[in-house]
């Protein structure tokens, strides 16, 4: 509530220094200029019906049968459009069960983390101040990702380890797959490291792809099915912003990186609106569509391709009421569900209109799209596929976390008690290894407010109040403790 | 008197309806130049609002509503403006100068702050703020005039906030980045 109230004060300070006493001095003039050139239009006055007689519909007159007639259609349409809506309204209007929140909101004593900075990373700085990506794996295992090092636990939050190899990078496309295996790009970009026994040793690959300049400017893009069968997909720099499309060189292992085969060269398909960047996978898919363009209607499709980007496959994406042709559109969750169709969590940019996130699911075709079930507006992101029939959606505002294990038939409802805004708000980062442990990182200050952005007693950031931190829970997200320094 | 001037211009009085225009057009510009951060589209969108206003004002059922109804023509006329001038311009990223204090304490960076922030806002966003912030219109006044439901108006007020809090967060942040640049 501070944080708001200190913005709708700092908003109506705003507001009162920019407004105007006074228009300009003709625009009075001017205005009623245009007036006297405008007819006034006659009103539709609701008929006054005779049988037999005339109606006075404004200043002209039909036939009373006429009138009838009109207002019956009306009648008509409006009872077909009610019915539509309210058996609309009860087939998606998921049932929400909503936990209560626990009586103590007290956090547990936080643990304190095995200090294992890498080399370089002060003492001082917050081991998950820059939190880059998390990746839960079931209810003890996450990966952690900053700008520092690569971290790991194994319980939970309560110890940690650095565990990046030698010439790691930046972090940007690492892939961890499972609690063993992980696939991370070393060096200038044409170099990988693979570990099977959770960070603590590496094998590196070099891959023969044209040398990347500057060092990291294009990282590989990892596209794994499972921790062992995947792809490793290098940028041609030189294709790397044309509007042409991007030279791809794909690799690919089904033995967990001991050996590769390739390269197949690939190109994602150029699209008009678009900087035709190749872009992080979603699990073992590579995403791509267009963006929003004065020039151009939006191109309603987007490209998939389950092979590092060799061939890709386009698929139109769903229309309808939830999902307008000319509306921006982008996947923010891909996963094949348990019948090997695929389930698309599809965001949609509806301007004025606010449009639910909707699940839809792939017919026998690229274009047949079936909805499965759609968020209640405001429930934005992160989105998690969990499974095909388990997701989360970590929300900041409302502070909610959302989860189905059921394709959304039936919703669970859990209320933090500490505000989750920083992750909506784009500040962070959210995984859940299941849904009783998720993880996040959002910024400290954000971290010290309850969920109705009030600050919690006891609370400080110190000096460092928009450094990232790192939370974890292990009851659906009611509760969550600060873990590391 | 409002009422009688209402009446006489639904009755195709052009005086009354001048008379009614002139009390309120600083008013309407006012709201519009802030909702579209623009002194000449607002201009425009003025002008269209009483056009439309004495077209259609014989539509008015309750000339007591006539100060809600022409709340609810400016901000249509808003919304078409802003589309326009959407249309026109081509997409831009704006960033701060560097070595613009970022100090967010200052009155003046943190007037510029809310002022770039504020002009990222979809015109949807500005309306609702500018209705509820400035004019302290009730949910239920603010739906009327943005012809939307109350619960929409409170839904679409959150937005904006958030929005509005996300803009001058990634500012704050460009800025911060820019000072870097600079040292």
């Amino acid at each position: 509530m501070t944080l708001d109230r200190d913005l709708d004060r700092r908003l109506v300070v705003w507001l009162d220094e920019r407004s105007v006493p006074s228009p300009p001095a003709d625009l009075l003039a001017r205005s009623l200029a245009r007036v006297d050139s405008t007819r006034q239009r006659s009103v539709w006055r609701f008929p006054a019906v005779a049988l037999g007689g005339a109606a006075i519909v404004g200043r002209r007159t039909v036939p009373a049968w006429a009138a009838l007639l009109i207002v019956a259609l009306v009648v008509a349409a409006l009872l077909v459009v009610g019915g539509q809506i309210v058996r609309r309204y009860l087939a998606v209007v998921p049932q929400q069960t909503t936990l209560p929140t626990p009586a103590s909101t007290q956090a547990p004593e936080t643990p304190a983390p095995t200090d294992t900075r890498p080399p370089g990373v002060p003492a001082a700085a917050g081991m998950f101040a820059r939190t880059v990506q998390i990746v839960a794996v079931g209810d003890r295992v996450a990966w952690v990702a900053t700008s520092d090092g690569i971290y790991r636990t194994d319980d939970t939050g309560k110890t940690w380890r650095a565990v990046q190899p030698n010439g790691w990078t930046l972090p940007y496309t690492e892939a961890f797959m499972d609690a063993d295996t992980a696939y991370v790009p070393i060096g200038s970009g044409s170099e990988i490291g693979v570990t099977h026994d959770g960070g603590a040793s590496w094998a590196t690959t070099v891959f023969d792809v044209p040398v990347v300049s500057p060092p990291g400017a294009a990282q590989p893009v990892f596209s794994f099915s499972s921790a062992s069968t995947g792809h490793v997909t290098f940028v041609d720099p030189n294709h790397f912003s044309k509007r042409d499309g991007t030279g791809l060189f794909v690799f690919g292992t089904t033995d967990g990186g001991r050996t590769w085969t390739g390269p197949a060269h690939g190109l994602q398909p150029p699209l008009r609106a678009s900087s035709n960047k190749l872009y992080a996978a979603l699990g073992p898919f590579l995403v791509n569509s267009a963006g929003l363009s004065e020039q151009y209607a939006f191109e309603n499709y987007f490209d998939l391709s389950e092979d590092g980007g060799a061939t890709y496959t386009r698929y139109d994406f769903p229309t309808g009421a939830l999902a307008p042709k000319k509306d921006m559109k982008t996947v923010d969750g891909i996963v094949r569900g348990a019948d090997g169709h695929l389930l698309i969590a599809l965001r949609v940019d509806g301007g004025r209109t606010e449009i639910p996130m909707v699940v839809y699911r792939n017919g026998d075709d690229p274009s047949s799209w079936t909805k499965v079930n759609e968020l209640p507006p405001g429930y934005e992101q992160p989105f998690q596929f969990l499974t095909g029939n388990s997701w989360v959606v970590t929300a900041g505002a409302p502070t909610e976390i959302f989860s189905t294990s059921d394709a959304g038939a039936h919703w669970q409802t859990v209320v933090p008690a500490i505000s989750l805004y920083g992750v909506q708000a784009g500040g962070g980062a959210a995984s859940w290894g299941s849904l009783d442990t998720g993880w996040l990182a959002e910024e400290c200050r954000m971290a010290t407010l309850d969920d109705q952005g009030a600050p919690i007693a006891g609370q400080s950031c110190g000096d460092k109040p928009r450094d990232l931190v790192l939370l974890v829970t292990s009851d659906g997200g009611a509760t969550w403790t600060q873990v590391g320094s | 008197m409002q009422r009688e001037l209402v009446e006489r211009a639904r009755g195709g009085d052009r005086n009354a309806f001048a008379e009614l225009a002139a009390a309120s057009i600083a008013r309407l510009f006012n709201i519009a130049q802030l909702m579209l951060h623009d002194r000449d589209l607002a201009d425009d969108a003025v002008q269209e609002t009483l056009v439309q206003a004495w077209r259609d004002l014989r539509s008015l059922r309750d000339p007591d509503g006539f100060d809600a109804w022409l709340h609810r023509l400016l901000v249509r006329c808003v919304y078409r403006e802003a589309d326009r001038e959407r249309r026109r311009s081509t997409s831009s990223v704006h960033l701060p100068a560097a070595g613009v204090d970022p100090d967010a304490s200052s009155n003046v960076a943190d007037r510029d702050a809310i002022d770039r922030a504020f002009k990222r806002l979809s015109p949807e966003h500005r309306v609702v703020l500018v209705l509820h912030h400035y004019l302290g219109f009730s949910d239920d006044e603010a739906a009327a005039a943005m012809a939307v439901p109350a619960g929409t108006v409170k839904s679409r007020l959150n937005r904006a906030k958030s929005a509005l809090r996300s803009a001058l967060e990634a500012d704050a942040r460009a800025s911060g980045l820019a000072m870097e640049s600079v040292r």
